[in-house]
């Protein structure tokens, strides 16, 4: 494997990690912005804008993390595949897991608060 | 297997390696660079710092000791509680973890050195030097006072207007680039420099976990390099990034300061986790338990780690949904760690645990380490953390994590490596006195403070009234920390007495261990290279010892007559080229004493002989460059086995396009921070940003610079395209023209930028706007100028004939740098040009 897809394989490796830790900057970066703007109690689709901007988070994020493992199951699970790139297609998707019990462990917040208190 | 070179070795040839890698002597011994005794020095000056910053926790202890004391003036006091906290963690705990990994990641890897040996010689003096004469400030009465977090106002110039607080923002500063070379220094050696046949899956657990660590700092530190260039600009020019009244926030400090300091904390554990990894399985004679989830659970924990810096600041008064998200990532980062002490744990269930110093010191974390955690998850939930926080519950639950997860494997680590550097292991007999008085005096200082701190003890207060019944627990405290404070002298003792530093002829493999540092060699590490084909090789395989000492693997001898390593590819580790490695010279210790002179000459205010303190770091840094990148008559050499590896690379694959892009996501990680700093600003003046009177610039200006910088990294990406012939003068001056031009392109541009904003009235001492556009602009300032010089470099090179199609690392190295400077322009740009506008500021 050349160096410059290594750099790639690591993005992939840590992709599901990098999309928890997305999902959560967007979450907080959002809420700081609602909140000091005093949007809190705009009503989008019937809800607080909180709660239902927080859940769109929440399921792109698990979205995305299950397109991930859909396709590291594809390119890296083969019987063929070396020994480190079944490690790499392991670890990603121990770490798939790990992500989204995370992203939704971190959006269940927006379920009790959902005030800028 | 097949062995490379079963044929017996010619003589001379151990001897021409011993010679290639033996250390200058006498005065030169200063220039030596080898890992073994780089890593050395550096474990030894950090546990100096170790036992200065212990003395300092003394005379807080004996200060606390009973009620109403004035044994110190509170404001010595608070000199040597900032001191303690600063040194044990800037001079100590980080600086230690590198040294050792500076020292263990070569022999684990059987790599002859670290790819950038000057590198680490570099970070390991300018650390020695600027930690001496940051600890000497407080004879002077100038040691930081504000608390190791610094916090502002406390530390703005109207409440701290002496130079005590810039001795903690400049006085790190060459901490921080200390660390960060050696971050770079370990990313690289860890991806590249490993033995043929170790891919990732037969990694050391230990390499895993220093290959994390590096990649913390690598994104943890930018955040605190940026908050202390805030700070000391608002102190030194007034810059109100932390003044309410003036539109800034002290808040902002705190997020930048934890953003670093919250990883900080797993910075310090997940090496020594990496070494508890080692240990346990060689004590317990069984290979790891759950390697993969081991791994998976330091990946897992360095990253979560990032996601946890609000939770030292609930009592801020943010919003409650906000603390909500760092309250759940605080609880679901105890999972991570969680599964490594199970993991160990199953390991010593399926072996044989011998009862050696190491295991004691092993089982002692586990124990402490888990308490700390479990207070940790205590904290982490915002009631608790309300009623406990900035009292002595707080100070209990950080010493357990800190001594529990990092001092204890620390010195499990000394017991079980020591016979790899001395001629003699240390004492077992002694080793166990150490231990008990340490487990004792550490459960005897700190398990009270939980209590005290539960009754209402703050943090940081010098003295207590006698009424408020704190007495008898805070003697139990102080009884206790000369406890630790005897089991620490013991252990110096036990180092005096038998340690004998001798890496080259060692105690040997005591333990009977199955990594490859365990490996008879000198200091070329092992004589010939072995091939790896599983996790523990000593164990696995046969006879290995007894091969690689006979020189039967690759490259049993110096195949170009200089130092050299094998570069393997990252995954698989196989053979990609063989890196000639810099030896032993006085640049990197004289420009490592230029740093830490300029920013210690700085800290007061001597600004003309800081300057000359950074002529000469600059100057020391381009003759240390100038004897590196060279070629050999050799283009390709046979390390054994058939393989032949060329003795030069250039591109995506040489180490040095590497390192290049570790400090660039070093600056960009910088200068994220500081476009977040802008943001945050933003949020916190709601309908004032920019403030009444400051307009941005017209619009043609930021189109104008966009231009010049995108037309200099054109002109740069042009000029690959133009390197000369090798060994033809014929294309030297056009190619020095085209970086000049593409020089002046970029420093018209940054220079246009900030005129464009002072002609437009903007003035940074009004307005935290102000103070952060002319920041952006002035660190991107600071990185064209870098570019400019690295352009200058790179034309004296061309026009000597140094660079050509074939050696081009330099120039690649300067392209990257300039590309990465041109992007960043671009995005500052953007940000402070177009927000205003679509904010309708500013036509």
């Amino acid at each position: 494997m050349s160096n410059t897809r290594f750099v790639a394989l690591l993005l992939y490796l840590f992709s599901t990690l990098l999309v928890w830790a997305a999902a959560f900057l967007a979450a907080y970066g959002w809420t700081a912005v609602v909140c000091s703007r005093r949007w809190e109690d705009t009503v989008v689709l019937g809800g607080r804008i909180l709660p239902i901007s927080i859940a769109a988070i929440t399921v792109f994020a698990l979205a995305l993390t299950a397109a991930l493992v859909i396709s590291a199951v594809r390119r890296h699970m083969s019987a063929h595949d070396a020994a480190p790139q079944r490690l790499v297609a392991r670890v990603l998707l121990t770490l798939a897991f790990v992500s989204a019990i995370a992203v939704v462990w971190n959006g269940l917040p927006a379920l009790i608060f959902d005030g800028c208190a | 297997m097949t062995l490379p070179n079963p044929a017996p070795r010619p003589p001379g040839e151990l001897e021409q390696l011993r010679t290639v890698w033996r250390a200058p002597s006498g005065i030169a011994f200063l220039t030596a660079v080898n890992n073994t005794y780089i890593g050395l020095f550096y474990v030894a000056a950090a546990l100096l710092f170790f036992v200065l910053a212990g003395i300092l926790a003394l005379l807080i202890r004996l200060q606390l000791a009973v009620p109403n004391n004035d044994l110190l003036h509170p404001v010595l006091y608070n000199q040597i509680f900032t001191m303690h906290g600063t040194m044990m963690m800037f001079l100590f705990a980080v600086p230690v973890v590198e040294a050792a990994g500076v020292y263990l990641l070569p022999n684990m890897q059987a790599a002859r050195d670290l790819p950038f040996p000057r590198l680490s010689a570099y970070a390991f003096w300018a650390y020695l030097i600027g930690g001496l004469a940051f600890f000497c400030s407080l004879f002077l009465g100038l040691a930081p006072d504000g608390g190791w977090f610094m916090y502002p106002p406390l530390t703005s110039y109207q409440h701290s207007p002496g130079n005590n607080a810039d001795f903690w923002l400049l006085g790190i500063g060459f901490i921080e680039i200390s660390a960060i070379a050696g971050a770079i220094e370990i990313i690289v050696g860890v991806l590249r420099t490993r033995a043929p046949g170790m891919s990732l899956d037969k990694m050391p657990v230990y390499c895993w976990a220093m290959l994390v660590f590096a990649g913390m700092i690598v994104f943890a530190f930018p955040a605190v390099i940026l908050a202390t260039l805030l700070l000391e600009l608002e102190r030194a020019f007034q810059w109100p990034f932390f003044v309410a009244e003036k539109g800034g926030d002290p808040l902002l400090w705190q997020h930048l300061f934890w953003f670093f300091g919250h990883p900080e904390v797993y910075i310090i554990f997940i090496p020594a986790a990496g070494m508890v990894s080692m240990i346990i399985p060689t004590m317990a004679r069984t290979p790891l338990v759950g390697y993969r989830f081991v791994v998976l659970a330091l990946l897992a924990t360095g990253l979560f780690s990032f996601g946890l810096w609000v939770h030292h600041m609930f009592t801020t008064g943010l919003p409650r949904l906000s603390m909500s998200f760092f309250s759940a990532a605080s609880m679901a980062v105890a999972i991570p760690s969680g599964i490594q002490v199970f993991a160990w744990i199953a390991t010593i269930a399926a072996g044989r645990l011998q009862l050696t110093v190491p295991s004691l010191f092993v089982l002692g974390f586990l124990f402490i380490f888990t308490l700390g955690g479990l207070t940790g998850v205590m904290v982490a939930m915002m009631p608790f953390d309300w009623q406990a926080h900035d009292t002595y519950f707080v100070v209990a639950h950080f010493h357990y994590v800190l001594i529990g997860g990092m001092v204890f494997p620390l010195f499990a680590a000394f017991y079980y490596w020591a016979p790899h550097a001395s001629r003699r292991p240390l004492s077992e007999r002694l080793g166990r006195w150490v231990f008990a008085l340490l487990f004792i005096g550490v459960n005897l200082t700190f398990f009270p403070m939980h209590i005290t701190g539960l009754m209402g003890m703050p943090r940081r207060v010098y003295t207590y009234p006698d009424a408020l019944g704190w007495g008898d627990l805070n003697l139990l405290s102080t009884l206790g920390a000369f406890v630790v404070a005897t089991g620490v002298a013991l252990f110096l003792v036990d180092l005096l007495r038998n340690f004998r530093l001798s890496p080259a002829e060692n105690a040997g493999n005591v333990w009977k261990a199955g990594t490859l540092e365990w490996l008879p060699g000198g200091l070329y590490a092992t004589r010939s290279i072995p091939i790896v084909a599983s996790r523990e090789p000593i164990w696995n395989q046969p006879n290995l010892a007894d091969d690689v000492e006979a020189g039967r693997y690759y490259l049993p001898g110096t195949a170009t007559g200089v130092r050299e390593t094998i570069v393997t590819s990252p995954i698989e580790a196989q053979p990609q080229y063989l890196l000639r490695i810099p030896g032993p010279h006085w640049s990197p210790v004289i420009a490592a004493l230029g740093t830490a002179g300029f920013f210690l000459a700085l800290t007061v205010k001597l600004t003309i002989i800081a300057a000359v303190f950074g002529a000469v770091a600059l100057v020391s840094t381009i003759w240390w460059l100038w004897t590196t990148d060279t070629e050999t008559d050799q283009s390709h050499v046979d390390i054994g086995g058939g393989v032949t590896l060329p003795t030069y690379q250039s591109g995506p694959s040489s180490h040095a396009w590497w390192a290049m892009i570790v400090l660039l996501l070093v600056l960009g990680t910088i200068f994220a921070c500081l476009l977040f700093s802008y943001l945050y600003l933003w949020t916190v003046n709601p309908g004032a940003w920019p403030p009444p009177g400051a307009r941005p610039p017209p619009g043609w200006i930021p189109i104008m610079n966009a231009g010049l910088y995108a037309a200099g990294a054109l002109v740069i990406a042009i000029a690959a395209r133009r390197l000369p012939e090798r060994g033809g003068t014929r294309g030297r001056w056009p190619l020095s023209l085209l970086i000049a031009a593409a020089t002046i392109l970029i420093v018209s541009a940054a220079t246009l930028e900030i005129v464009a904003h002072r002609d437009a009235g903007l003035d940074p001492r009004a307005h935290s706007y102000g103070a952060v556009v002319f920041t952006i602009a002035a660190v991107q300032g600071l990185c064209v100028a870098v570019a400019a010089i690295m352009g200058l470099y790179t034309v004296a090179r061309t026009l000597c004939g140094m660079i050509d199609r074939t050696r081009r690392v330099t120039f690649e190295s300067t392209m990257l740098f300039w590309h990465y400077t041109a992007a960043q322009g671009l995005v500052g740009l953007a940000i402070v040009h177009l927000v205003p506008r679509a904010l309708g500021a500013a036509p």
